[in-house]
Parts: C-alpha cells; structure tokens; sequence
C-alpha cells in the first residue's frame, strides 16, 4: 500500500498582481451552477422550440412561391409576380416582423429565464455568506456585479439571439433573394437581445440584492414584469391615456425594441395586418425617449441597490 | 514554528462602530509578527470585525492599519492578493462543486484558469477533500466544509492567512486535524492569525498571543510569557504558625492568599525583592518553608483576567 505524506507546496511564482477579467471568472463558474436546475433546463430548451416551428414555416413558404409573395406582398403592402421583383425594403419590412414576433416570444421566456437563473445570484450569496469570501478577493465591486450581471445574461441572451439568429439563417439559405433585405437584421436582433438581457440581469440582481429570499426576489420580478404589463394595459384601455404604459416593464422594453428594429416599417405591418396587440404599441407618438428614461432608471436604481449592498460596512 | 521578527499587521487606534453605539473596535491598537498568531477573545470581543477591517471588509471609523506593509484603506486589493481569509462562517456558493469553488477563489486572486484548476486539486488533496472535489458542497459535512474554506483560502498561496474560528463545529478528530494543518502551514512559512474563543486551540498551535476585548488588546506577548504569571507570585508550603507567618509576611509587604483546608499558601511579594521576604518571614515567625515554587497560570486564567471575569473556584 502506498502511503502519501501530506505536504504543503508554496506556489513557485506568486499569482499575477490582479486577475484580468475577474468578472469572466465569476460568470463561468457562476453560469454553470446557476443552470443546473431541471425547470431551468426546460426553459432554456424550451425557448428553442418556436425557432422549430418558424422554420417549418419558412420551409413552407420556400417550396410555395405563391405563398411566399403572398406574405411578403402582405408585409409589404403591394402584390409581386416573382420574388425578384420585391424590393430589399419590403424583404426587410418582412423579416422585421418575423424577428419581432420571434423576440416577442423569446421574451417571454426570458422573463422565466431571469427569474430563475437570476433571482437567486445574491440572494443566495447574501444568505450563505459567499459575499465574504468574493470580496476577501483582490476585486472590485463593479467585478462582482459584472460578474453576476454575466452570470445572468448569458442563458438569457442566448435564448434571445440564437433562435432568431438561426431562423434569419434558415430563411437566407432557403431563400436566398432574401438576404439583401434582412442582413441589417442581424446586428440590430444581436443589439436588441443584448439590451434586453442587459436590462433584465441588472433589474433582476437589484431584486435580488434586498433580501435573502430568492423566492420573494422572483415574486418581484413577476410582479414587476407580467403584473405591470397587465395592469397598465388595463388602465391605458380605459382611461385611454397612453401615458400608463410607461408604468409597464414591459411595454417599455418593447418600445425600444421595434425602435431598433425599425418602427416605421413595423407600423405599415401592424396596419396593413390590424395588428390589435402591435398597434397599441407602436403608438408612441414618435418618441422613444421616456421608455428609455425609465429603463435606465431602472437600470441605474438596481446598480445602486447592489453597490450600495457591497459597500463595506453595509455587507450582511 | 518559524517565527521572524517581521511585523505581518500594525494597527493603531481602530476604531468602528455599529448602529445604536455599539462599539465593536475602541481604539484597537497592536502589533502581529510573523509566526503563528492567536487572537483570543469571548463572543463580541471584536475579534472578527478586526479581520474584516484588515481585510477592508469593514470600514473603520478612525485609526490607521497596515497589512503586509499595505495601507487597508488605500490598499486594499493589495492586500487582498497576498492574503488568505478563511470565514467563521459557512461561505460556500451554493450548488458549487468544490473544485470548481477553489479553482474560482484562485482565479479571484489572479491566478490562471489552468492553475487555478491544477492548484485546486492539490490544495483539496492536502486538505484531505480529494476523494470528494467533485461534489456540492451544499452536502459537506461540518469538518468538511471547514476544510474546503481552508483549502479556498491557501489556494493562491498567500503569506499571511487569517482563520476565524477554525475549528468551529468539530468533533475532537477533525479538530486535531485542522490543527495539524495549520501547524504545518505555519512550518512552511505562512503567517497564520489565529481568532479563536478555544484556549486549547491557541495554546497548541500558536506562539503568540493577542487578548482582546471590549474592541482592544487586553493583553498580548507570547503564551510563555502570558502563563509564566508575574515574577512576584509564589506558592507555599509551609509547617508552623499560619497566623505568625502571615502577619510577617504582610509585615514585609506581601499579599497573601491563604486556603487553610487544603494548606495553600500564595504569596504576592513587591516588585524586584524575589523570595527574601518569604524566607525572612519564615525565620522571624519560626515557620518551616516545606516548598517554594513559581505560580504558573493557564492560558484560561489569563483570558479571565483579561476579560475581567472571575475564574471559576480556586484555580
């Protein structure tokens, strides 16, 4: 039998002044224990499901070229012979509506997604006193919550982006006559994602900074997601002043979006298709300003609640 | 035990408070060399809020410090990099397995992610923890979430490590082997600050010793030189007059403690005069002098004194 003697070994050369990306170290540890959970797993696959069904869908619509120009006439407003004769604009107007729809639905799973993956990040690390020993590291705060913000943003931008991405791929292959319409589609569908994400990984880690209950913080975000949309929906549809729907995460969310996406396109489609639950939306009086004042506030209050945590002194 | 006369901590006037007056460091002032430390103190002594303020997990109040000759305010990453801190409490990531733990503490200190890795195996093999790395840690034991915050805290190979409450939690086993080790981290040229309530603990692994209480050094020097106790106490055995010889040796200004059932005589003489006062007692009050021997004290006695509490019964 061998034996082993315990030994200490000292490090030959002591470790680099300061880790480089130290924020990346705690996202790629943190991400693969935060998605372990098994209604995290079904989410996060779950949200590749519409990608499956919109593909069918393109895959139809390419073996049926009447079907095709159909769609496209109807997005754009006007009736073609051959898909040569459309025009880059209206191939675009098309494939916004088809992302936006997309991100529609993948926003939905976010919501579940961040609560999730999210809602525990410092809750849990507050409650089982991690903080201590993240901040007994030579980091900075702003690591931590980048960390953390990373931790969070990643399932979520991927289920974002990478459906829409694949399904734009899909059409662009199936159809190539398309490609010069939509290929602006997929810088502005990769900004939309990573705003969106952004925004609900900070909102999210400033939940879950206030208390120790990943539960409550998730209660929250419900709350403050679906519960306001609701809500402000109701109170726009009876009072008719658009200005409740500023109240609404969600709706605000939305309004940067198809601004990225491009509105005015978006607008034609919602019209010419009667869009009930686009219309609404699109209605903001031409400016994008105040969702994107209250989403920086948002924003800016959810840093605050989390540095403010991490302040020494105020550490629980 | 190595111990070298560097000083590895110099703390001057700490100060902090925390909501509703409470004063968690009055003032602290001290001084901790290289070597194994041992910070003895009751619960609320101040013992870890001093850690934390060393560590710039706390803000003090006032007063300055210096770790490993860096400023804890200005220099705090610094000193963070060259530190190990091993919390009282359980501080694990839940749903973390423990190599992933370590290896991400070891990244956090500004090692390599291959290093970090390669450095977490072996850390969590000496720590005794190989067979059970790739577990959660949510399902460790007590003694073996102890040992995963040890190895989380030597993983990056700091000079100076600071432990609170160590041996927390553990059955008598695993506490002989925390001991082991942090005797042997000290042998290998590591700084240890020891921060304890356990006697034991300290009289066992550590050469010098810091009192503290109230949120200051109450005492501090080496565990020798702590129990050897004042230069001036004696115990005594005696045949004769216990009355006589009493009188004569308060004559000659000692103090007495005298426990007639079991015949203990202790004797306080004044500062620098050694035992010529209890010989002259003796002979002036015919008393024979059976047995004359330095009062040694327990490490315990001197934490009593020092947090102004009665020993329990005659010690």
């Amino acid at each position: 039998m061998a034996i082993h003697e315990r030994v200490y070994t000292r490090l030959a050369a002591p470790p680099r002044k300061r880790s480089t990306l130290p924020a990346l170290s705690i996202s790629r540890y943190g991400a693969r224990q935060a998605t372990r959970g098994i209604l995290t797993k079904i989410v996060y696959f779950g949200a590749f499901t519409p990608a499956i069904f919109f593909a069918f869908f393109i895959y139809g619509i390419s073996r049926n070229q009447e079907m095709l120009l159909g769609v496209i006439g109807g997005v754009g407003i006007g009736r073609f012979d051959s898909i040569d004769q459309v025009p880059a604009e209206t191939i675009y107007q098309a494939g916004s509506a088809m992302t936006w729809t997309m991100l529609e639905i993948q926003g939905w799973f976010a919501i579940f997604l961040t609560a999730l993956v999210g809602a525990p990040q410092i809750a849990d690390d507050m409650r089982s006193h991690a903080f201590e020993v993240y901040l007994a590291r030579p980091i900075k705060r702003t690591d931590y919550l980048l960390g953390k913000l990373l931790v969070v943003m990643r399932p979520v931008l991927t289920i974002m982006v990478l459906p829409v991405i694949l399904v734009l791929v899909i059409s662009n292959a199936l159809i190539p006559e398309t490609f010069q319409g939509t290929w602006p589609l997929y810088p502005r569908a990769l900004a939309v994602a990573v705003i969106w994400a952004a925004v609900n990984g900070l909102v999210i880690l400033g939940i879950s900074s206030m208390g120790k209950s990943a539960r409550y913080a998730s209660v929250i975000w419900f709350v403050l997601t679906v519960g306001t949309f609701i809500v402000a929906g109701i109170l726009q549809q009876t009072t008719g002043d658009p200005a409740f729907d500023l109240a609404s995460y969600k709706h605000n969310i939305y309004i940067v979006v198809v601004n990225i996406l491009g509105s005015d396109q978006l607008s034609q489609f919602a019209q010419t298709t009667g869009d009930e639950d686009m219309l609404p939306l699109l209605d903001t009086s031409g400016s994008v300003l105040p969702s994107v004042a209250v989403l920086a506030g948002l924003g800016a209050l959810s840093a605050w609640l989390i540095i403010r945590r991490l302040t020494p002194g105020r550490l629980p | 035990m190595t111990d070298s006369p560097e000083t590895v901590v110099r703390v001057q006037d700490l100060q902090l408070s925390f909501g509703r007056g409470i004063q968690a460091l009055a003032g602290l002032s001290a001084e901790i060399s290289a070597g194994c430390n041992g910070l003895l103190g009751p619960n609320g002594a101040g013992k870890s809020t001093l850690i934390k303020v060393l560590l710039g997990l706390l803000e003090p109040d006032g007063g300055q410090g210096m770790v490993l000759d860096r400023d804890i305010r200005r220099e705090r990453t610094e000193v963070r990099r060259r530190v190990g801190y091993m919390p009282e409490r359980d501080a694990h990531v839940p749903g973390m397995v423990a190599v992933d733990y370590v290896s991400m503490m070891g990244e956090l200190s500004g090692m390599t992610s291959i290093a970090a890795v390669k450095r977490a195996h072996e850390v969590l093999h000496y720590v005794d923890l190989g067979e059970a790395r790739y577990r959660p840690v949510d399902g460790f034991s007590a003694g073996m979430r102890q040992r995963l915050k040890l190895a989380a805290a030597i993983v990056h190979d700091p000079d100076l490590l600071f432990l609170d409450e160590p041996t927390n939690g553990l059955d008598p086993k695993g506490r002989r082997y925390m001991l082991d080790l942090i005797q042997e981290l000290s042998r290998s040229g590591i700084s240890v600050i020891l921060s304890t309530h356990l006697l034991p603990d300290v009289q066992e692994v550590c050469r010098r010793v810091l009192v503290v209480n109230d949120g200051a050094v109450k005492r501090e020097g080496t565990v020798e030189e702590l129990t050897r106790g004042a230069d001036r106490q004696f115990k005594v055995e005696f045949m004769g007059e216990s009355d006589l010889f009493l009188a004569a040796l308060n004559d000659r200004g000692a103090e007495t403690h005298y426990d007639a059932l079991s015949g203990q005589l202790r004797v306080t003489v004044p500062e620098g005069v050694g035992t010529q006062p209890i010989i002259e007692a003796a002979a002036a009050s015919r008393a024979g002098v059976k047995h004359l021997t330095k009062v040694t004290r327990s490490l315990e006695e001197v934490f009593l004194e020092s947090v102004n509490e009665a020993p329990d019964g005659d010690s």
